[in-house]
Formats: C-alpha cells, sequence, structure tokens
C-alpha cells in the first residue's frame, strides 16, 4: 500500500469504509436491535437515544434496525443487478468481440444504441412491464446493465484476440470456447473489476432512486431509498429518518468508488 | 565572463529530485558554441546526452530537478536568470526539434499557428506579416504548396514533412542556437537523410549553431565538425569529429564506430 | 459536413431501432390494449370489435408504422386511464423537464470547469486535495438525497425558496425559473464532480505530452502553455462526458421532479408506470429518447468541430 513513499489513502480508505458497511450488512442479517418492521406508536418519531441509535419513524419502527435491513436489500439488488450484467456482458462481449462479423455489427449496433440511452430510463421501461418488486429490480436493473459491459468485455477481446498467447493456443489445438473462456477472459479481469466497480455504484443508485420512486423494491422489504421518499413527507419534523438512510449511500458507493481508485493506482 | 563564445556551459551537473533517492543524470558537463558551429552530442539513450541539451534549453523543470554550474547564453546565465529572461530566449534565440515531430505537435492546432507561435510570443509583427514570413518559412524548408500545408493539421501530414514544420516553426525567428534532439530517429532513411541536408543548409545560410544529438554515429559523422560521445552521464571523449572517428580513445567510441553497418542501411535506425 | 451527415443518419437508425424495440416490448409484454380500454367486464365481442377498430389485429410491424407515422404527425394515441389524447398531456411537460435539464447542465460547466482547470493547475495543492475529497463525497450522493437535503437547507431552514411552490412557466416563466434554480443544482452537482474530476486528470496527462514541451520551447508561460495548448486537447475527452452527462440529466431529471414536486415528463411517466397506462409510458420513454438521441448527436458534431482528427475516418 505504500508507493513513490506515498500511501494509497484511497485504498485504505476505501477498504474500511466498505469494510464497515459489509459489516453491519452482515450483523443485519442475523441480528438486528428491533423487528425492522414492528410499529411501535409509542416512539413516533423519536430522537436519537441510547434505546433507538438513529431515532424512529412515522411509525415508530426502530430506524436502525430498518437502516440494517435495508442497506440489505440494497447491497443485495446492486449485488444480483451487476452479476446479471456481468455474466451476460460476458457472454456477449466475448461472442463479438472474438468472432467479430455482421452478427457481431447487428449486436453492437443495438448495443450502442442501448448504451447512449441512460439506464435508469431502460430500467423504468422494463419496470413497466414486469412490475415493481426486489426481483424485477433485479432483472430491470440487470439487464440495462449488459450493454456497458459487453462494450467492454467486447473492446478487451478485440485487443487481446491477436496477441501471441492466443496465436499459441490456437497452434496448439484449442477450442475457441477454451480459447476465449481459459485465455483471454482472465487477461480482462483488471478492467473488468474497474467497470464491477463503478457498476456497482450505479446499482446502488439506481436502485435507490428508483425505491424512492415508489417503483422500486416493495413494502414489506425495507429499502434506503424507499425509507427517503417516505422520510421527504416528515422532513422537517424528523430529518434522522433522511439523514442516516442517505448516508448509508453515500457510504457504500463512497467506499466501492474509493476502493477502484486506490487499486487502480496500485497497478 | 567569457563573452567571447555564444554558448559556454561549464561543469553542468544535473540531479533529478522527484523519487525518493536522488539520482545524478548528467556529471560535470562542458561545452562552448560558436556561431556556425554544429557540434555533435553521441551517445545510447539515457548517457545523459538529452538532459543536457533539453537543461540548455532551458527545459528542464527547476523544481523536480537540481542543476549546478553555468550555462551562459552570450553572458547570461540560463540557470539562475530571471524566468521571463529565460522566456524571451526561448523560441527567439535558442530553438528546439524533437525526435517524434507528430507528438511535438499539437494534434488540434494548425499548422501555419503553430509555425507562428513564437512569432507572436517574440515580435510585434501584424498578422499578415506573420502569414508571409511563416509561408516563406515553409517554402524555405522545402515543403510544396506551403499555403495549403498553413491550413492542415500535423495528422494530415506525413512524418517528414511533419518534422520539416517542426523545423519552420523553430527557424521562424532565425535563433542563434538550434538544438536538434535525435530529429531523424522517426523517419525513414531516405528523409533521414533529406532533413540532414536541410539542417546543413541552415547551418550553412543562417549562420545558425547547431547541437546535433544522435545515437546514430553516422549520421553525425555527416554533419558535425565536433563531437562529444557520452556515456553515463559523463562526457568520456570529445573533439573534432574526424579525430575521433580516425583515432578514438576510449573502448565505448570504438565500439560505437564498429557499430555503424559498412554497408547501407535500409532499416529504421 | 460529410461527418455531421453520418451523425444524422446514425441518430435516424438508433432512432428507429429504439422506437421499434419500445414498441415490440410493449406490444408482447403488456397484454391487450383493447381489454385494458373497456375494462374485464366488457363482452368479449364488443373487445374484438374495438381490436379491429384499433388494428389489432394487423401484422405487428404493420401497427409499429402506425404507430410511427402517427407518432410523427403528433398522434401520440389515447391514454387508456384519462382518455384524452396522449400528445396533449405530454406537450407541455417537456418544455417544463427541457428547461430544468439545461438549466443544470449549464450550472454543471459553470462549476467544473473553472474547478477542474484550478485543481489541474495546483495538483497536490491544498485547495486541490480538499476539493478531490469533497468531490469524492459528492459522486457519493444520490441526486435525489441531494435534493432532499437542499430542501431542507435552502428550503426549510434558510427560507431561500418555497419547496412545492411550483410556478407554471405559462403563468410566470421567471418565476418558473426561479423555482428551478434549486432541482437543478441538485441535478448538476453529482455530474460537477465527476466532470472536474475528468477535467483535472485529463489536464495533466496532456501536460506531460511532447507538443506541451514544444510550447515552452518557444518560450510560451505556463499560462500560455495551459489556456493555447492544453485545454482545448483536454478537453475533448471531456465533451464526450458532458454529453453523456447530458443524456443522463434528462433521465436523471426524472427523479428529481418527484423530490420537487415538479409536473414534468418524469412525473407523468411514474403516474402512468403504476398505472399501467402504456400509451403514455411509451410517448413519454420515446421523448426522452428522442431528446437523448438529439443530445448525443449535437455532442458527435461538436465532438468532430474540436478534434480535427475525428472527422477523416
Amino acid at each position: 500500500m505504500i508507493r513513490n513513499g506515498k500511501k494509497n489513502y484511497n485504498l485504505i480508505v476505501g477498504s474500511i469504509i466498505t469494510g464497515f458497511i459489509l459489516l453491519l450488512i452482515l450483523v443485519g442479517t442475523f441480528y438486528t436491535p428491533y423487528d425492522p418492521d414492528a410499529m411501535d406508536a409509542a416512539s413516533k418519531f423519536a430522537g436519537v437515544s441510547l434505546k433507538h441509535p438513529m431515532g424512529c419513524d412515522n411509525f415508530g419502527r426502530d430506524i436502525f434496525s430498518r437502516v440494517l435491513e435495508g442497506s440489505r436489500t440494497t447491497f443485495i439488488v446492486a449485488a444480483g443487478t451487476v452479476f446479471i450484467g456481468t455474466f451476460f456482458g460476458i457472454i456477449m462481449g466475448a461472442l463479438t468481440g472474438y468472432y467479430g462479423g455482421i452478427v457481431d455489427e447487428i449486436l453492437m449496433r443495438f448495443n450502442d444504441a442501448m448504451f447512449a440511452f441512460p439506464s435508469i430510463l431502460l430500467a423504468l421501461l422494463f419496470i413497466s412491464l414486469f412490475g415493481s418488486g426486489k426481483y424485477q429490480v433485479i432483472l430491470a436493473l440487470g439487464i440495462a446493465f449488459i450493454p456497458s459491459f459487453a462494450r467492454i468485455v467486447r473492446s478487451e477481446f478485440i485487443k487481446c484476440k491477436n496477441m501471441d498467447y492466443v496465436k499459441n493456443a490456437k497452434l496448439q489445438g484449442a477450442s475457441n470456447i477454451r480459447i476465449m473462456f481459459v485465455h483471454i477472459l482472465p487477461n480482462t479481469v483488471t478492467v473488468l473489476l474497474s467497470a464491477i466497480m463503478i457498476g456497482f455504484n450505479n446499482a446502488v443508485l439506481a436502485e435507490a432512486g428508483m425505491s424512492f420512486l415508489g417503483i422500486g423494491v416493495q413494502p414489506p422489504d425495507a429499502s434506503l431509498g424507499r425509507m427517503l421518499s417516505e422520510a421527504q413527507t416528515y422532513l422537517f419534523s424528523a430529518p434522522t429518518y433522511a439523514i442516516f438512510p442517505g448516508l448509508i449511500i453515500i457510504l457504500m458507493v463512497l467506499g466501492f468508488s474509493l476502493l477502484g481508485d486506490g487499486l487502480k493506482s496500485e497497478e | 565572463m567569457d563573452e567571447k563564445h555564444l554558448l559556454k556551459v561549464t561543469d553542468l551537473n544535473i540531479e533529478f529530485h522527484d523519487h525518493i533517492v536522488p539520482e545524478t543524470v548528467v556529471y560535470d558537463f562542458d561545452l562552448t558554441l560558436d556561431e556556425g558551429d554544429i557540434v555533435g552530442l553521441v551517445g545510447e539513450s539515457g548517457s545523459g546526452k538529452s538532459m543536457s541539451a533539453l537543461a540548455i534549453a532551458g527545459l528542464l523543470s527547476r523544481k523536480d530537478m537540481k542543476k549546478r554550474g553555468e550555462i551562459l547564453f552570450e553572458g547570461v546565465d540560463l540557470l539562475t536568470c530571471e524566468r521571463s529572461t529565460l522566456r524571451d530566449i526561448q523560441g527567439n534565440d535558442i530553438s528546439v526539434i524533437f525526435q517524434e515531430p507528430m507528438t511535438s505537435l499539437n494534434p488540434v492546432k494548425k499548422i501555419g499557428w503553430q509555425v507562428e507561435e513564437s512569432l507572436r510570443i517574440h515580435t510585434d509583427m501584424t498578422k499578415e506579416e506573420r502569414y508571409q514570413k511563416v509561408i516563406q518559412m515553409l517554402e524555405d524548408v522545402e515543403l510544396d504548396n506551403p499555403e495549403q500545408v498553413y491550413n492542415q493539421y500535423p495528422h494530415e501530414l506525413s512524418g517528414g514533412m511533419r518534422q520539416r514544420v517542426m523545423i519552420a516553426a523553430a527557424m521562424i525567428c532565425a535563433p542563434k542556437i538550434l538544438i536538434a534532439d535525435e530529429p531523424t530517429t522517426a523517419l525513414d532513411v531516405t528523409i533521414q537523410a533529406q532533413i540532414v541536408k536541410l539542417l546543413k543548409r541552415i547551418n550553412k545560410e543562417k549562420k545558425t549553431a547547431i547541437i546535433f544529438i544522435s545515437h546514430d554515429l553516422s549520421l553525425v559523422k555527416q554533419i558535425c565538425e565536433r563531437v562529444l560521445v557520452m556515456q553515463g552521464g559523463y562526457i568520456v571523449e570529445s573533439g573534432l569529429t574526424e579525430d575521433i572517428f580516425n583515432n578514438p580513445q576510449k573502448e565505448y567510441t570504438k565500439k560505437l564506430i564498429e557499430a555503424i553497418p559498412k554497408v547501407d542501411r535500409n532499416k529504421k535506425g | 459536413m460529410k461527418y455531421a451527415g453520418k451523425k444524422v443518419i446514425t441518430m435516424i437508425i438508433t432512432l428507429f431501432a429504439v422506437t421499434l424495440f419500445v414498441f415490440l416490448a410493449f406490444h408482447f409484454i403488456s397484454g391487450d390494449p383493447a381489454t385494458s380500454m373497456l375494462g374485464t367486464e366488457a363482452t368479449p365481442e364488443r373487445v374484438e370489435a374495438l381490436r379491429e377498430e384499433m388494428g389489432l389485429n394487423d401484422p405487428v410491424l404493420l401497427q409499429y408504422g402506425r404507430w410511427a407515422l402517427n407518432f410523427l404527425k403528433g398522434d401520440m394515441g389515447i391514454s387508456y386511464s384519462y382518455r384524452m389524447s396522449v400528445s396533449e398531456m405530454v406537450a407541455d411537460k417537456i418544455p417544463v423537464t427541457v428547461t430544468l435539464t439545461i438549466l443544470a447542465f449549464l450550472m454543471m460547466v459553470v462549476i467544473a470547469i473553472p474547478l477542474g482547470i484550478y485543481t489541474a493547475k495546483h495538483v497536490g495543492g491544498v485547495i486541490d486535495r480538499i476539493i478531490y475529497m469533497i468531490n469524492q463525497v459528492i459522486m457519493a450522493f444520490p441526486p435525489f438525497f441531494a435534493g432532499i437535503l437542499i430542501t431542507l437547507v435552502f428550503g426549510r431552514i434558510l427560507k431561500l425558496f418555497t419547496p412545492g411552490g411550483y410556478v407554471s412557466y405559462q403563468k410566470d416563466f421567471f418565476g418558473f425559473v426561479g423555482y428551478l434554480i434549486f432541482p437543478a443544482f441538485a441535478i448538476a452537482l453529482p455530474k460537477a464532480a465527476m466532470a472536474v474530476k475528468l477535467l483535472r486528470s485529463s489536464v495533466i496527462s496532456e501536460s506531460k505530452l511532447d507538443y506541451v514541451r514544444t510550447a515552452y520551447s518557444r518560450g510560451n508561460s505556463t499560462k500560455a502553455v495551459l489556456y493555447k495548448h492544453v485545454l482545448k486537447n483536454a478537453l475533448i475527452p471531456v465533451i464526450t462526458f458532458l454529453g453523456m452527462a447530458l443524456a443522463d440529466m434528462i433521465a436523471g431529471s426524472i427523479i428529481i421532479e418527484q423530490v420537487f414536486s415538479i409536473p414534468g415528463l418524469g412525473r407523468i411517466l411514474l403516474t402512468s408506470i403504476s398505472n399501467r397506462d402504456y400509451p403514455v409510458v411509451m410517448a413519454v420513454i420515446v421523448c426522452i429518447s428522442l431528446l437523448v438521441l438529439v443530445v448525443n448527436m449535437v455532442v458527435d458534431i461538436i465532438y468532430g468541430l474540436v478534434d480535427p482528427r475525428i472527422s477523416i475516418e
């Protein structure tokens, strides 16, 4: 972590923040101080206290417990989105990049058209078709993310396919599939990794945005975006209701982007 | 002090300070240059020849590099003078052409704009006068269709044309010293010969002193009257080109001379 | 000019692809429009009659052609929920979203370019580092959360504007623009942070190139090298980014409109998504796509003007 006598602060701070968030999610999976959905009229809008470290919402639910659950939902959605985007992006990018030709031309024209499209709009289109809910969001965002991953993988494959080690593998009689996924793919890992980091952050922001709009994750699932949308109504009477979920989203994204920046400068 | 020489470099030492451990790249460099001289600076990459030349041109960062010694140009020490004094000399009295004419030209500016830049900085000429001068200069470096070249961009020219443009831009203010840092390395052999001929002609006609830097001894032999051989930051041998070629003293120089292919080379240097 | 023409053709082809995609997606997944219009109690005969009347029994591509042609003529169909012309519903929303996006874009440029240049000029300095940290945090901000905080701070606490006090542009144009300033700021902020970061690194990497050394060798001052040589080169990647950011902002305004209760395209899109009012959803998505594609085309053309290397291929 030390290079040219300078510490890689991005990597250090990014790891700490991401570690903290992952810890929160892990703990929240097994234990929350209160039932995140338990309502308690007596503690409606209770302020920050030892009993409720982030206060309570309009139904008297413990915000801290809901934040724990919400960050897990947001994390799962983002991870699922990136998984779908990466998986199909790799397949599409690898095939088009490796084989080229007319199929590549058509698929990439289509891909460019989709890429020019803001992914949130694409996701909205799918949501209006699939309906809303956690899995629909993962599917909608996942599909919306495929073009950007396919684009990156394709350009890496085009770069690699004429390299000597690929020619060598061909001479040794390796099949095309083997060359694509055993020889070339591992060489795209660095580029892919940074794309995944960026994609993850975009997915977190997109999920939060869609849930905020009420067309993402649906109750009873808690999500950071949904909490913010509910909190907006009570902004003045209970500002902590909005601030804490917002803060967690920021930390989640910040951690990953610092980590990404840090890894980039390590190379 | 020594006002008789156009340029007098004494005991120049250059040290890098941008890493943890300071690194010296040039030791005790000495050079004198008078009007009309052509001096060759020879050595392999990393020998310090380019560093010394860049120091003379005032192009080494004052922050990251420590320099000792003196570079007297007409009595002014370029190492210690005001930045504005240095800038008045750069491009006006001392010009540089570089190895890679493609990257050394600004990709998004027209050729004419780049060639006349020194005129804009150092003279009060009107736009029209500058235009005339640039066209004349482009003709002078043997470019066809100067009016057309004036409005073109670097990527639209061939490598040889670009280097001619670089020379035109460097010569536009009729400098007293032209530093040519491996000016032909990136070019084809035939173009190399043309560029060398052009530099020789400029030297004859305009009395411009030239510091010609190259790792290619055969080129240096064609153009230079004096040679400095550098290795590992030191000048290992210096003298008249003829003497050094006929009677090299140092093992390193002998090797460099032996490395010159006897038959015409047809690969890039 | 040949280049610009090429870009226009590309845009038209892309627009065709996008609309076809949208049309097919809705055609196959959204269910039968005739049933949606008549409700579930309608007799099969009435549904069938309406299907015939609406041309739903024709081949898909014919239906697409008819829909696209009508769209071009300004007829976007009839809303299921409101039984009124979609064109009428959408028409007066477009200026709202467009104004909001343009304001945000201008703010982004005005904030990002000077800051980007400043930080690049003072790399490693205290202010550069502070701006770097602020940037990292701002980039992590979900725009709607920025909107919420702005509402809280500027609206509720400082009382610089009235949250929810939107004024229609037909009534009071300056009041309208005035209300949009803070929402636009919320949209602009994260993009501006990204643009600062990009411009900074672009200026830094350009400054290491050979032509910069050439510029110095002619006696240019540091300032002249930056403004006359480096900047134009450094702006080239930033232009691409600004174009993408503008497209994102058009889409991002959907969310911000919700935060600040602005009745623009976003608002109507969300209502119709929850009402399953497909003609409206399709119309809004196609309108936004059209805006995005036009922006992309303009950016491509500007790109060609700035970078002489692009126009020859």
